[in-house]
């Protein structure tokens, strides 16, 4: 049956022909997921920056923080402002 | 990809997270104050300061605190210029950042505003001389 | 032959997928252009298995087990190479059998361009390639192949 050994020897140098497709493909998908994880990086970059950047409505502060909880954060702004108008009275 | 992107925004919460404040790292852990920081606390349109407040628990912590800022028998408000890692220590504007120390024994409460630049130090008093038009002891 | 296409359109819709597994492994020391080897023939064994599984999502996780196995398997056989015992070398180069058992030594006997297309072609490279190389047309080439396929078989079958 030297035709169906032919065809058997084929398939084989086909698969073999498949998988080093594969080893010359690799470089340039390597390539392209680089080039797709930069640009992914950066657009999340610049989306997380965005609330960052812009202006933001007027609080009068940018952000507070207290050691405690359950304390009302506005009243920080407020005592800051008194403080320095009781020191130059 | 994944571990990069994990990568990236571990960076970027460091970024934008809050600036570190070693006077209110110094403070947040104490077990008699409650400390509480305010960053960009808008002095006029274009200036803002960092302000950090302790407020003393009680009479005892305040005389606690009064005692490391190295003020006594303390009725009125008071103010003074302070290096930035000290506020015990007095100084002068020189230009160089310092923090202004308000303290008000009434309230309890210890005010740190840091002044970086003279643009800083002019709006805080701008700022104290304008508002307090209104309030006059 | 027929299954040929059916698994080469398989290993293209996989191909992320496997350049993903052999990366990882690539790193534990071993030859990423192996591994793919490896994997490429691991999925071909197994490819009847791998059709019968539907829908695709569970057909890309077969998939990625089955890339993932023989990577970890191509690294436990990883050993340092042995030289084959004296003279044995000799006596495989003196065997001749008087019939063509190697593709190789069948397209040895073709003139050119036709063996630089099956060489090209069974190195892994694209139509396209082959026709820059060649300067012949891809459909030129495409017709080329199955006629030297043809040319193969009876070189193969008639020791010619």
């Amino acid at each position: 049956m030297e035709s169906k050994n032919f065809d058997s020897l084929w398939q084989e140098a086909e698969v073999n022909r498949m998988a080093k497709e594969l080893v010359r493909e690799y470089p340039r998908w390597r390539r392209r997921r680089r080039t797709a994880t930069a640009v992914v990086s950066v657009a999340l970059v610049a989306v997380l920056m965005v609330p960052v950047l812009l202006p933001r409505a007027d609080k009068g502060y940018d952000l507070i923080c207290c050691n405690r909880s359950g304390i009302d954060a506005e009243q920080w702004p407020a005592l800051a402002s008194d403080l320095l108008i009781e020191s130059a009275l | 990809m994944k571990k990069h992107i994990l990568i990236l925004l571990f960076i970027l919460m460091t970024l934008t997270a809050a600036a570190q404040n070693k006077l209110y790292d110094r403070y947040a852990s104490r077990q008699d104050l409650t400390v509480a920081r305010v960053d960009g606390f808008r002095l006029n349109d274009s200036t803002k300061v960092d302000v950090v407040m302790l407020v003393a628990d009680d009479a005892t912590s305040w005389q606690k605190l009064m005692k490391e800022l190295n003020v006594s028998n303390m009725r009125d408000v008071t103010s003074w210029l302070a290096n930035v890692n000290n506020p015990a220590r007095r100084v002068r504007w020189t230009g160089a950042p310092v923090i202004r120390v308000v303290v008000s024994p009434t309230r309890r409460t210890v005010g740190f505003y840091r002044l970086n630049n003279e643009a800083q130090y002019d709006a805080l008093v701008d700022y104290q001389l304008n508002n307090m038009k209104g309030k006059k002891k | 032959m027929k299954e040929i296409e059916p698994f080469e359109q398989s290993l293209k819709r996989y191909r992320g997928l496997l350049f993903t597994v052999c990366q990882r492994y690539s790193r534990r020391g071993a030859d990423i252009d192996d591994l793919l080897q490896e994997v490429t023939i691991a999925l071909w064994k197994k490819h009847a298995e791998m059709e019968s599984i539907a829908p695709l999502p569970r057909q890309a996780a077969w998939v990625w087990r089955l890339a993932k196995n023989a990577s970890i398997d191509y690294l436990r056989r990883l050993r340092p190479t042995e030289a084959l015992p004296e003279g044995l070398e000799e006596d495989l180069r003196d065997d001749d059998t008087g019939h063509h058992d190697n593709l190789q030594e069948c397209i040895k006997l073709l003139d050119e361009p036709d063996k630089s297309i099956v060489s090209y072609h069974l190195d892994g490279y694209r139509y396209e390639e082959i026709a820059a190389k060649t300067g012949l047309t891809v459909s030129n080439i495409s017709v080329r192949l199955v006629r030297i396929r043809e040319k193969l078989k009876k070189i193969y079958n008639n020791g010619i």
